[in-house]
């Protein structure tokens, strides 16, 4: 699948693939947050726009354009952000224009798990399969204060998704008795996941090394058999690079 | 596509289709958000989880278990509230049971994660892509305090937000940088709608009846370019999925 970024500007933002690490996520001993590999997957799922300069913004709490005001050194903020829409919300302009193969929408929202106090991205699917205008990215204060933006932080991330599979999409509620393989699976699991905490907390030294289990780290059912050939532990999206690498496109 | 919704709990927390209204959103004259499709239709794709529960959780700052509290409304009895809502994971993150177990079809994750656009100060929700295809054990939904203090949770506010990603497509995608000077059709597009906006809202300073009439330009809800050319038959103005249902038997 094919993802075009047309410029709209001489020097727009940086995008590149979504980075896994977190600072808060850092904090945790032996930074073992990371060992969640829904969180970590999500972090690299799709691509980070980050901002060229820090600014700083500050909502008074009123609803007009004019009670959002930005401040940064030299006035760069300029360039990708503003007050347009009013409310506490704040308006990022990526500088790029995206297009989309038929079939598949961008998903637009704030980079996964990048905690921010303050203030929140807000989320759209856009139709860039054919749509002919960029989007804006659109933060909304939590409160009434003051939030900052550094350098090079992530302000929007984008995702491609299927434009209409999930209006097919049938959820059907079942009990797990109706299907015994999975639902012997599933107690092996629990089963598996209880034992392991009964020995780290009774200080079985073996388990308190292992930690944690590793069995979906490793993409492995509880009874140790891989799970699925196409397992993804690690995400690494390709970087943007330009059509005149390639010749034509 | 179907995914499988296993009661883990006997009463699993409700689970619905997103719906597009949000507070906020309301609170604008003419409720002029909604105007803006790609947020209506974010908030619209996927499934809720309803909180089974209300409550306050204060954190004082603390990188452990025990300095996140959770203390029960009036209208939630302390043994449900520790059913749904604990503290387990430490570092300011505190943990939801959804009560359910899914199941997608080969090739398809869940993305999980907090209702698009539902604003909430102090705390925000973590985001996980789970190989719900093959995985037999329920995941958990966590949010993380933004800074030390309390929140709360009502009964009935969506807590966790779900739908169906493909696996494997985000690897193969190549993103190309291309000037737009290479597409004329598309830069003629462009240019098309930037005029046609600045014209736009020249006039609505004018007061100009017919542009300030309309408001807003409603080209995007439906699916048009400025030059008229039509979006594809599938453009979605409005979503709505189908909600979960039981089973038949044999099914």
């Amino acid at each position: 699948m094919k993802l075009t970024c047309y410029p709209l500007q001489t020097y727009p933002p940086e995008i590149r693939p979504g980075r896994m690490e977190r600072e808060w996520m850092d904090e945790f001993t032996d930074r073992h947050a990371y060992r969640c590999l829904p969180l970590s997957i999500a972090n690299c799922t799709g691509w980070e726009i980050a901002t060229p300069a820090a600014f700083r913004a500050t909502w008074n709490g009123g609803r007009d354009v004019k009670d959002v005001t930005i401040e940064s050194e030299g006035d760069l903020h300029k360039n990708f952000v503003m007050s347009m829409f009013a409310r506490g919300t704040l308006t990022f302009g990526p500088g790029w224009l995206f297009k989309t193969e038929p079939g598949w929408d961008m998903w637009v929202g704030g980079a996964p798990n990048w905690i921010k106090h303050g203030i929140q991205p807000l989320t759209g699917i856009v139709e860039t399969s054919w749509l002919p205008q960029p989007f804006t990215m659109n933060w909304r204060f939590t409160a009434p204060g003051t939030i900052e933006f550094e350098k090079d932080e992530p302000f929007c991330m984008i995702m491609p998704v299927p434009h209409n599979a999930i209006d097919a999409c049938e959820p059907e509620i079942r009990s797990l008795k109706e299907d015994p393989a999975f639902e012997a699976e599933t107690q092996a699991w629990m089963k598996g996941r209880t034992e392991f905490i009964a020995r780290v907390k009774a200080g079985d030294p073996e388990a308190v090394d292992q930690v944690w289990q590793r069995n979906y780290f490793a993409g492995k059912t509880a009874s140790g058999e891989l799970a699925d050939t196409d397992h993804i532990h690690k995400r690494r999206l390709a970087p943007l690079r330009r059509r005149q690498d390639q010749g034509s496109e | 596509m179907k995914l499988t919704c296993y009661q883990v709990d006997p009463q699993p927390a409700e689970m619905v289709p997103g719906s597009p209204d949000r507070e906020w959103m309301d609170r604008f004259s003419d409720r002029h958000p909604y105007r803006c499709l790609p947020l209506v239709v974010a908030n619209t794709t996927g499934w809720a989880l309803l909180s089974p529960v209300s409550f306050t959780a204060t954190w004082n700052g603390g990188p452990r278990i025990e300095d996140i509290r959770l203390d029960p409304d009036a209208d939630t009895p302390r043994g449900l509230l520790d059913r749904w809502a604990v503290s387990h994971f430490s570092g300011g993150v505190l943990t939801f049971h959804t009560g359910w177990l899914f199941k997608t079809e080969p090739g398809w994750d869940l993305w999980a994660g907090g209702p698009p656009n539902h604003i909430k100060d102090g705390i925000q929700p973590l985001t996980g892509v789970v190989e719900t295809y093959w995985l037999p054990f329920p995941f958990t939904m966590n949010w993380r305090f933004t800074r030390p203090g309390m929140i709360s949770f009502k009964k009935g506010e969506p807590f966790c937000f779900i739908f169906p990603l493909p696996h494997e497509k985000m690897d193969e995608v190549t993103p190309i940088v291309k000037s737009i000077h290479d597409d004329p059709e598309l830069k003629r597009q462009y240019e098309a709608w930037g005029a046609s906006r600045s014209n736009f809202l020249n006039k609505l300073g004018d007061k100009d009846s017919e542009a300030v009439k309309h408001g807003w330009q409603r080209d995007y809800f439906r699916g048009r370019t400025p030059e008229g050319h039509l979006a594809p038959d599938s453009h979605v103005n409005r979503r709505r999925l189908k909600p979960p249902r039981k089973a038949e038997p044999g099914e």
